[in-house]
């Protein structure tokens, strides 16, 4: 993840298809290359504390690289209180996994796996942060329907 | 646990199941008694889906565990017991009927096991239950009791 600011453009947005129209994707592959990377050995996203992300390690071809760079463009206002923050990274990964699972995008488990937690620990973080169940009023209509199956039996 | 059994008259967890909640479970109680459970294998048992002969479906979206769930109460014509939103529209969408936290609690009150829920579920949302208060209140109110209690 790089970070830019000033464009007052909206935030975050994946860069597809047309790869990298900042051209921020460049100097990283560049200075990716520069460490000795290949493209196409799988490689462990570095973890800013020290622990190791429990990631599945990613392939990437040179072609597909662009496509897997998210640029996240924010005021300085945000950096300065990310620079504040023990372990930035892991705290936006772990938050956009809530999120994705708050809103029903993905399941606790995936979501779970996309923070790098196992389920308890993202449970957990979930309970602490008071993240809840993204049940609808129809996910209600229907256990409701449910226990009147059972209660009938 | 000893609720479940009451309402339950036999259970099965999935392999996958197991592993993700029971073997990762690390320090939780609930954790602990499946394990226990699952191991003394009387009223809960571990069951290996593809052992069984069970064709894994569900789509790809879901996890492991949903999936076997899923597949499991399909192929035995079983209750699956899910909370999560994905699993419990995948089970819904192949004509199962899933059940949850709040319908035991439910069929719990209607067997006269639990008086009133209210002061059950303020005690197990302070130990993780995750369910919103005005879904809650909506829940409740429809069994005619308050919310919060």
């Amino acid at each position: 993840m790089t970070s830019s600011h000033g464009s007052g453009s909206d935030g975050l947005h994946e860069q597809s298809p047309s790869p990298c129209p900042r051209g921020n994707a460049a100097p990283l592959k560049q200075s990716l290359k520069d460490s000795g990377f290949r493209a196409d050995t799988p490689f462990r996203i570095p973890w800013p504390s020290g622990d190791a992300a429990p990631l599945k390690p990613i392939a990437l071809r040179d072609e597909m690289w662009e496509h897997k760079v998210v640029t996240v463009t924010m005021p300085d206002d945000f950096r300065e209180l990310l620079d504040e923050r023990e372990q930035p990274d892991k705290e936006l990964r772990t938050r956009l996994s809530a999120h994705f699972y708050s809103v029903g995008s993905v399941g606790i488990a995936k979501a779970a796996d996309m923070a790098g937690m196992t389920r308890w620990e993202f449970e957990r973080w979930l309970h602490a942060h008071g993240v809840e169940m993204p049940w609808r009023e129809a996910d209600l209509a229907q256990e409701l329907s449910s226990v009147r199956k059972f209660a009938g039996e | 646990m000893e609720l479940l059994k009451q309402l339950i008259s036999e259970a099965w967890i999935p392999s996958a199941v197991f592993r993700e909640l029971v073997l990762q479970g690390g320090g939780w109680t609930e954790a602990k008694e499946a394990r226990e459970e699952a191991l003394a294998g009387d009223w809960l048992s571990r069951i290996d889906i593809h052992q069984a002969g069970i064709a894994l479906v569900g789509n790809s979206r879901l996890d492991d565990g949903e999936r076997e769930v899923i597949s499991l109460a399909l192929g035995r014509k079983l209750t699956p017991i899910i909370d999560e939103s994905l699993g419990r529209r995948e089970a819904d969408r192949l004509g199962l009927v899933p059940i949850g936290t709040l319908g035991l609690l439910a069929l719990a009150k209607e067997r006269k096991l639990i008086p009133n829920l209210g002061p059950v579920i303020l005690e197990m949302k302070s130990r993780g239950l995750r369910f919103g208060d005005p879904l809650i209140s909506d829940f409740l109110a429809r069994l005619g009791e308050r919310w919060p209690p």
